[in-house]
């Protein structure tokens, strides 16, 4: 894994321990840093995902089509 | 009557006998109750069995159709919802602890549009807490314990709908309702060899149903064959004011498509899979190819699950956040889900949006892809059900992250499950039917016409009903 990787993962974990200053042990904690890993590699892989700023919004319309 | 009566007939031929008088709906609902309360029991389906409302239903039913009233092909007919699905005067649990007692004061709009067309509400079915939307990464994720697999007890039902693909495949009830935001209907049907219907995003209503995901989570049955959740699907699609996602046109399964059929066959993001679930499939390709043109499909290379992964925990810790703010998650069975909730809330919303934009043009992209076709074919799964003792990871490694369940989920696509023959430790395995948006008409005649040719669906576990 790489450091920066783990960089972002432990400034994760801060924000939840400051927002919850009492709620995780060690193991939690732990247990958090594994969770947060795979989500901060998904967000990474979406950051290199080609989009211009002329994308329109991402308005989702049920059933994909208006009828 | 024998007791294995509702694991041999299906919706259809039971209604027959209903009207023929040779059974009434309060026979079927107290072998129904019966049945859920040996086997359901056993197997960890069945959180709550509706005993009052089930006799009163049935009892109504049965009046009803004795003085000529005729409500439909449901009238009458038992059946079981996940326990996410809310029904007035039983606690709707969501499968946490912290919310066994729980209540809601009115039905979802999908149990008052079953109570409507006469079923028989009969029981409330396992799931896995919050429907796995805090990470479970085992089967042991909800408070009456792991859910078992009628063909092998040690083994998994799969999740989230596992007590409504368990019951349905033991043949316990008809039918039942479960729900996948991200394939907890597709798995477990597969896992238990079950038929299970995944609408299309906005087909049924959400009201009086937990929410997860807003954008992400559907409605949908499993049962024995695709007619059986042809007639459900009939039953509980249509506009909702209640879910302004809801599609605003009204179901007509009459818009289908005939024969001869084009279908897309996938041909990539398989190669973890199991050699028994590829045979199967291969062999169900010769199946199909009586009735459809088959042609070789590749789903391109794209971020399908990590988009799923940001959109379905953004929503979820927006879902949750009160529950994730009291001391709730610490008394979750499983001890990742103590915590998973909590991951969603470092989401930014540029981040979740991103997610978004990037969700569009995948959908866009899949949607020109797959316009030529009828349908895609595919394995439902790429593994038969886990070992109970057994972390996802540890049992199946790769072949969890199968792409084409994060991309048509993603898509809001429907899709269909159908058994297609048995792979490792006699477990089921599935095939699937994916279409566009809308779709579903065609994706109930290609299963029918699958299951009219094959008897995978026939298939029971050996239960003892004595």
């Amino acid at each position: 894994m790489d450091d920066t990787l783990v960089a972002e993962v432990e400034q994760r974990l801060a924000m939840l321990l400051r927002r919850f200053p009492n709620r995780f042990d060690p193991e939690s904690r732990d247990r958090l840093r594994r969770q947060l890993t795979p989500l901060v590699a998904a967000l990474r892989a979406l950051q290199t995902f080609p989009l211009a700023d002329g994308e329109p919004d991402f308005t989702f319309h049920p059933g994909g089509e208006r009828r | 009557m024998t007791t294995s009566l509702l694991a041999t007939h299906s919706i259809r031929q039971l209604a027959e006998l209903l009207r023929r008088g040779e059974v009434s709906s309060v026979d079927l609902a107290e072998l129904a109750l019966q049945q859920l309360d040996r086997w359901g029991s056993e197997l960890g389906a069945i959180v709550t069995l509706t005993v009052e409302r089930a006799r009163a239903e049935a009892q109504r039913a049965t009046a009803e159709l004795r003085a000529g009233i005729d409500r439909g092909p449901l009238h009458g007919i038992p059946y079981g919802a996940k326990d996410l699905i809310a029904a007035a005067g039983y606690p709707t649990t969501w499968e946490a602890a912290p919310l066994r007692d729980q209540h809601f004061p009115e039905d979802a709009t999908v149990i008052s549009r079953l109570r409507v067309a006469g079923a028989v509400l009969v029981g409330k079915l396992a799931t896995i807490e919050i429907a796995g939307g805090f990470g479970y990464e085992q089967p042991n994720a909800c408070f009456t314990g792991p859910t078992r697999n009628p063909w092998n007890p040690e083994t998994w039902a799969g999740g989230s709908s596992s007590g409504p693909a368990a019951a349905v495949a033991a043949g316990l009830v008809p039918f039942a309702l479960g729900t996948e935001t991200w394939g907890s209907i597709i798995v477990p049907a597969s896992y238990c060899g079950a038929t299970g219907l995944r609408p299309t995003y906005g087909r049924v209503s959400r009201a009086g149903v937990m929410s997860l995901s807003w954008t992400l989570d559907k409605v949908g049955s499993l049962a024995a064959s695709a007619d059986d959740c042809a007639l459900v699907l009939a039953a509980i699609a249509g506009p909702d004011p209640r879910d302004p996602a809801t599609i605003q046109e009204i179901w007509d399964e009459g818009t289908a498509r005939t024969a001869p059929f084009r279908l897309a066959v996938l041909e990539n993001g398989m190669e973890f899979a199991q050699p028994a679930v590829i045979a199967n499939f291969r062999l169900a390709l010769d199946v199909l190819a009586e009735f459809a043109t088959l042609e070789p499909f590749r789903l391109p290379e794209r971020p399908y699950s990590e988009v799923a992964r940001v959109i379905l925990a953004a929503e979820a810790a927006s879902a949750f956040e009160d529950v994730l703010a009291s001391e709730g998650p610490s008394e979750l069975t499983a001890r990742e889900d103590r915590t998973g909730g909590y991951v969603g809330l470092t989401i930014t919303a540029a981040e979740y949006l991103r997610a978004q934009q990037i969700r569009r043009l995948l959908r866009q992209e899949l949607e020109q892809l797959l316009a030529p076709f009828d349908a895609l074919v595919a394995p439902a799964t790429l593994v038969v059900a886990s070992p109970l003792a057994l972390h996802f990871d540890e049992y199946a490694g790769p072949a969890r992250r199968y792409l084409l369940n994060a991309a048509a989920n993603l898509a809001g696509w429907p899709a269909i499950s159908v058994p297609n023959g048995f792979g490792e430790r006699g477990l089921p395995t599935g095939l699937q039917f994916v279409g566009r948006a809308g779709s579903e008409a065609t994706l109930l005649t290609l299963a029918r016409a699958y299951q009219a040719r094959t008897d995978w669906h026939r298939q029971r576990p050996p239960l003892d009903r004595g």
